[in-house]
């Protein structure tokens, strides 16, 4: 089956080259026209071929600002194998600040995609026949975007297949976050990791903080991270490093897969975090509060942790609507459970 | 003459707590209005205060702490009167934008006129109702969904003497460990109140989406400290000093000729994008930096195989305020830098200039 994506580099071909994915635009002010996906490939010799991917939403810059650092740094010479690397998945999204393409689609429920499907689906289905196939790690960076504060973290579903789950863990862990965060998809089907995990494939995901601004630290932590995944995976040359050879304490991985922990809000209003993304919360315990909009003679509604652990994400706009996700409680587990 | 905003209770008579709305006639010519809340809490003699949050939609930290306000403080802890506008753009607020849906920048709309534009309308009656009714205003703004400013209380450095000393003790008592000097236009909210004599305070708590804890705490105990005072609320005026912190440092970021742009940016246009990009931070507001110093790396969006540019600071001082949506565009307003003054060289400057007060 053929796909109306093509590729502007041989990503088979050693050396580094920097090019484009090309689809249709469909758009009123050109003909003939196409939407560029910048790809870029460092490869030298033998070793894994690891798909480095940010922009998937548009407003998530941090990963995207590491990932255009890599294509910029990263040389042939440093590399054992191939990185292929997608700067920005959703170009037109991350100009106009949405998590969404200006379409309405979400590229994180555009998948395994259609070659003959509207735009998002096209894109997402030559990653999934064509360059997912030719990986053996998947790198996939989110965060929070502006409307959510997230734990600056690296994050993984757990998957069934225990090899896989195991090397997910070890390849989350080697982000060398504070926390890790164990998800579930409580929001539709189709996400990208989910099919790159249906492969086979080792994926790691993150969550790099969020909220409209991103402080120097946390794009230290994307660019940190990255390279010493790439360097676990082995093909980056260096010393891996842990968090022990960093003198840092082991990471807290929290469990996010009890739906009942992502709190959305009762009803709309403005609504104040008390608590921030990595506080302790316990049961019954504020974690924010809800102020109404139009009624500012009405007191504010306390909105409470369902669960004893720690506070994961709240919401960054006040300005929040009946069923907007306010907040998010994981709760610690340790590795050896997972396993 | 009845002005075209009416008012549903009754702002300068009436003890206790009042609730009720403001009525903007709206541009449809159908009889429709838009509603925004207004309350007022108010006991015996003593200073009326118009405590204004959300004159920019997307700023939420003072309209939180004003409902909180409304919600907290009772009758009896007041000497005087509280006119509380906890959302002045209710409108914006709703959409998460800084302007209105007409795309009026009501911190623009001043002095307004009673025939203009809905949010022209506002702003006249703020300034021909509203000011003359108070002895001050505590205006509350912050960096909104755009940008990201160090948390303070700021201020106009106006040319009464008086004022201007009035106006820096009621900054100063916002308790921020930093305040900064600002030039406002002439259409500026605090531009009006401070041509009647108003004691204005001001303030930029924070920004950029996320609204971390410690900026809530800051809106809620600077309002309340200045509210105390002013002497309309009751309790003891805390100072740094009586807290153990060291003093506040003032800057001044006032604009070199005294003028400011008419772009939208507004303090940001200090430093501009060379280029259009995505924009790394490389420092944070709070952070001193050198004149020349790389503050934010661009990040080229259109080819990725062209080097970042990176932009220097204009000035030597303390990075007060950056830009915090990621992708930028060529000409965008970035940062501006604050050069430290102290509140002594700001009382002198205009014995200075020999001005006869």
């Amino acid at each position: 089956m053929s796909t109306p994506v093509s590729c502007s580099i041989d990503l088979t071909a050693p050396g580094k080259q920097i090019g484009h994915l090309a689809f249709p635009k469909i758009t009123n002010t050109a003909g003939w026209a196409s939407t560029f996906v910048h790809i870029a490939s460092i490869a030298n010799g033998d070793g894994p071929t690891v798909l480095v991917l940010a922009g998937n939403h548009g407003d998530e810059y941090e990963g995207q600002v590491a990932a255009l650092r890599l294509v910029q740094e990263l040389e042939p010479d440093q590399v054992t194998g191939r990185v292929i690397v997608i700067p920005r998945l959703s170009p037109a999204a991350a100009m106009a600040n949405t998590r969404n393409w200006p379409s309405g689609a979400n590229f994180n429920r555009s998948f395994p995609g259609r070659p003959d499907g509207p735009p998002n689906e096209q894109l997402a289905d030559y990653l999934t026949r064509f360059l997912f196939p030719m990986a053996d790690v998947v790198i996939d960076m989110h965060s929070g975007g502006r409307t959510a504060w997230f734990l600056p973290c690296s994050h993984m579903h757990v998957v069934d297949d225990l090899r896989q789950r195991k090397a997910m863990l070890e390849g989350m862990e080697a982000w060398c976050s504070d926390w890790h965060y164990l998800y579930i998809d409580v929001n539709g089907s189709g996400l990208l990791p989910v099919e790159a995990e249906n492969q086979g494939k080792l994926v790691i995901t993150t969550e790099l903080g969020g909220g409209g601004r991103v402080p120097a630290p946390v794009h230290r932590l994307a660019w940190s991270g990255l390279n010493n995944v790439l360097r676990h995976v082995g093909v980056m040359k260096g010393e891996v490093q842990t968090r022990a050879s960093l003198g840092l304490p082991p990471a807290i991985i929290l469990d996010g897969r009890n739906p009942d922990t992502i709190v959305v809000s009762p009803e709309d209003g403005l609504f104040e975090g008390m608590l921030e993304p990595g506080d302790p919360v316990a049961a019954g315990e504020p974690v924010g509060r809800l102020w109404f909009f139009d009624r500012p003679d009405r007191a504010p509604e306390l909105l409470c942790s369902p669960v004893d652990g720690y506070v994961v994400v709240t919401k960054a706009i006040p300005i929040t609507e009946q069923g907007d996700c306010v907040f998010v409680v994981g709760t610690p587990i340790d590795r050896s459970a997972l396993l | 003459m009845n002005h075209p905003v009416s008012c549903t209770i009754d702002l300068s008579a009436g003890g206790g707590r009042q609730v009720g709305e403001l009525r903007l006639p709206t541009d449809g010519g159908d009889g429709g209005f838009a509603s925004i809340p207004v309350a007022t809490i108010a006991n015996g003699d003593g200073p009326t205060v118009l405590v204004s949050a959300g004159t920019h939609g997307d700023e939420y930290e003072g309209q939180i702490a004003a409902r909180r306000l409304l919600a907290e403080v009772e009758p009896a802890q007041v000497s005087g009167r509280l006119v509380v506008i906890p959302t002045v753009s209710p409108g914006a607020a709703q959409t998460h934008s800084r302007f209105w849906p007409s795309g009026a920048n009501f911190n623009r709309s001043f002095p307004g006129r009673p025939d203009g534009p809905p949010d022209e309308v506002l702003a006249d009656y703020f300034t021909t109702v509203l000011f003359p009714l108070v002895d001050m205003i505590v205006e509350m703004h912050s960096g909104g969904g755009g940008s990201w400013i160090d948390p303070c209380a700021h201020m106009c450095a106006v040319d009464d003497p008086a004022q201007r000393q009035a106006m820096l003790e009621a900054m100063e008592a916002w308790n921020s460990d930093i305040h900064f000097l600002y030039t406002a236009g002439d259409n500026y909210f605090p531009t009006a109140a401070q041509a009647q004599g108003k004691t204005i305070v001001s303030t930029e708590l924070g920004g950029a989406g996320l609204i971390p804890r410690s900026v809530h705490e800051l809106a809620w105990s600077g309002l309340t400290n200045v509210l105390r005072h002013f002497g309309v609320l009751e309790g003891d005026v805390v100072t740094r000093a009586s807290l153990g912190l060291p003093p506040a440092r003032i800057y001044d970021a006032r604009g070199a000729d005294e003028t400011v742009t008419e772009l939208g940016s507004g303090l940001m246009d200090q430093t501009r994008a060379p280029v259009s990009g995505i924009a790394e931070a490389l420092v944070m507001p709070g952070e001193t930096v050198e004149r020349g110093q790389p503050i934010v790396r661009i990040w080229a969006f259109d080819e990725p195989s062209r080097p970042p540019v990176d932009v220097p600071a204009e000035r030597t001082g303390l990075l007060l305020g950056m830009r915090a949506r990621a992708f930028v565009t060529q000409g965008e307003g970035l940062a501006f830098v604050g050069e430290r003054i102290t509140r002594e060289a700001l009382l002198a400057e205009l014995a200075a200039t020999g001005d006869p007060e």
